[in-house]
Parts: structure tokens; C-alpha cells; sequence
């Protein structure tokens, strides 16, 4: 799956316009709560078969780190 | 003499969801409490673990995907060709925390068939006059039934079935001699808890604890319900979801 493909599925789940997400952008600048969170659990794991904790979540800080757990 | 209106001698039961949880510890006790009894899951492994820690003899391990809601016919063809049964405790379950956007169709699917089609299927074929001469049959169903949380939209539906599907099966099965309740746990340890909690962290343990005045339930508390619901002290008991819960639904 490409980067862009990738930030797609990101846009998607945060319901943010096409074209709009960059790896750089802040969390703390979308709605990045539990809800989200579980969103991107169960993201990660139907798309590349992994589990995330949520310990491991709330050190996220940018789309940058929700990037580097896709593969 | 002594007389234990919880005994189960003499009875076959059928556990679902047996290989972890609130299932194996159904399995145990009823077995200690003289039930022989049927263990199935997918992972024959585990349910060969359930069946070292019960008593008695005469268990069987049947390993079934109950997701497989078209080969219910074979699952009781292994379970009742030689004895008939005489309850079902239907354990089985996911439990999945997901926000409604993240609700697919393969996981409604998936969990609708594992948590209330597989409940469906194991009373149609429980209720055959080749499978049983009566009996009792126990849903474990859950306190989602009846209050929700954050990303339980599918679960707590799936729970909601259940419990109300026992109400009008108990009505369809008194003629057939077959009383039919669930059982209605709030946060029990197991390893299904276990791993919410670890994606939760230390505070999705704290908010479990303050939501429950008797704090997290051991599976035994349910088994002991459940096990309550199968005997014949419990004969004058049908349709009903009988709430375990800790104090969960006191507030």
C-alpha cells in the first residue's frame, strides 16, 4: 500500500477531505479521542492484520505515527 | 440426608464457548455438580484444557466453529447420536469495542452469527424430539443488553437479541418441556476482559471498577447462576434474564 493510499484510508476514518491530511499534521488538530482510537485499532487490523495497544496509542502525536504502524 | 437443589446428576449439557471464560467455568462447575457435558468451541486445544480441570466422566470434546451456522445438523449429530441432551449453556461470544464507522458488514455478520444466530441454531436443533425430552437452556447474555458504552452499538445489539429472543422461545418451548432464560454478567475476568483492559489501559479498569459496586466478577459468580438456571430448583423459572452483575444496572 502506497503512503498516499495510506493517508486515504487516514482522511476516511477521520471523515477529513481528500487531499487535506499531511503525515505532519498534529493530532491534537482532529478529533483524535477514544472513539478515534478505537477507529484506528480496528483500521490497523483489518487492513494489515496487526494489534495496537492503546498505551502504544496515546503516545501518538502526529499522522506520521499512525503511518509508521500501516505496513 | 443431604440434598443439593443445584445437583445436575443425570444430566448432558451442552456448553458453548467453552474453551476460556465464563464457558469453561460453566463446564467445570456443572460437571462438579454431576452433569456430564458436551464442550464446544473452535479451539480444540483449549477445550481439551476445560475438560482436565472438570469431574466425572462421560465429557466430550466436539471442536465447531459455531460461526458455521449451516452445519448444525453435523454439531448435534456428534453430540446427542447416543444420549440425548438435557441443557445448553450458550457461552460463546465476541465482543467487539468499535465505533459505528468502523462497523463493517463482514464483522456485523461475524459477530451476529457467533453471539445470537448460533443461540437460534443450538435451540432449533436442542428442541428436536431427537435431541432432547426436555430440558433447560441458558443464554449467557451480557448488562449491554440493557445499558450501553462507547462502541458497543453492535455488541450490545447482538446481547439485546439475545435476551429477547429468550422471552419468546420460552413461550415456543413449554409445550416441548424446555424452559429457556440468560444469564446477565457486567464485567467478569476473562481473557475476553483481559484484553479490552489492555487495550484500554489501567484507566479502562478503573472506569470498569467504578461502574460496578462489587467490583470485577470472577466466572464462577456466573457459572454459579448459570448452573442455578439448568437445575430443577429453577423449574418454575422461564423467560427471564437474570442480571449477575455486580450493581452494575443498580445506578
Amino acid at each position: 500500500m502506497t503512503q498516499a493510499e495510506k493517508i486515504g484510508l487516514l482522511e476516511e476514518m477521520f471523515e477529513a477531505e481528500a487531499g487535506t491530511l499531511k503525515p505532519e499534521t498534529a493530532l491534537d488538530t482532529l478529533q483524535w479521542d477514544s472513539m478515534a482510537m478505537l477507529s484506528l485499532i480496528a483500521l490497523v487490523s483489518e487492513k494489515f492484520g496487526k494489534r495496537l495497544g492503546g498505551a502504544q496509542l496515546k503516545a501518538f502525536r502526529s499522522l506520521q505515527d499512525a503511518l509508521d504502524v500501516m505496513e | 440426608m443431604m440434598t443439593n437443589p443445584m445437583e445436575l446428576t443425570g444430566k448432558r449439557v451442552l456448553v458453548t464457548g467453552a474453551s476460556s471464560g465464563i464457558g469453561r467455568a460453566c463446564a467445570v462447575l456443572a460437571s462438579q455438580l454431576g452433569a456430564t457435558v458436551v464442550l464446544v468451541a473452535r479451539d480444540e486445544k483449549r477445550l481439551d484444557q476445560t475438560l482436565g480441570l472438570m469431574s466425572g466422566n462421560g465429557h466430550a470434546v466436539v471442536p465447531f466453529d459455531l460461526a458455521d451456522l449451516e452445519h448444525y445438523d453435523l454439531l448435534f449429530k456428534q453430540c446427542a447420536a447416543e444420549q440425548k441432551l438435557q441443557g445448553v449453556v450458550h457461552a460463546a461470544g465476541l465482543c467487539p469495542a468499535l465505533p459505528l464507522q468502523s462497523v463493517t458488514l463482514a464483522v456485523m455478520r461475524e459477530v451476529m452469527a457467533v453471539n445470537y444466530f448460533s443461540f437460534l441454531e443450538l435451540i432449533k436443533y436442542f428442541s428436536k424430539k431427537k435431541v432432547s425430552d426436555g430440558g433447560s437452556v441458558v443464554a449467557i447474555s451480557s448488562v449491554s443488553a440493557q445499558a450501553g458504552w462507547l462502541g458497543g452499538s453492535l455488541y450490545c445489539g447482538s446481547k439485546g437479541a439475545l435476551d429477547a429472543s429468550v422471552r419468546a422461545l420460552a413461550l415456543e418451548l413449554v409445550s416441548k418441556k424446555i424452559r429457556v432464560n440468560s444469564v446477565v454478567p457486567s464485567n467478569i475476568r476473562t481473557p475476553m476482559l483481559d484484553a479490552m483492559i489492555a487495550v484500554g489501559g489501567d484507566e479502562a479498569e478503573k472506569e470498569i471498577r467504578a461502574k460496578q459496586p462489587l467490583g470485577i466478577g470472577e466466572p464462577c459468580d456466573i457459572a454459579h447462576a448459570a448452573a442455578f438456571l439448568l437445575s430443577d430448583a429453577s423449574r418454575f423459572i422461564t423467560g427471564t434474564n437474570l442480571v449477575v452483575d455486580g450493581g452494575y444496572l443498580a445506578r
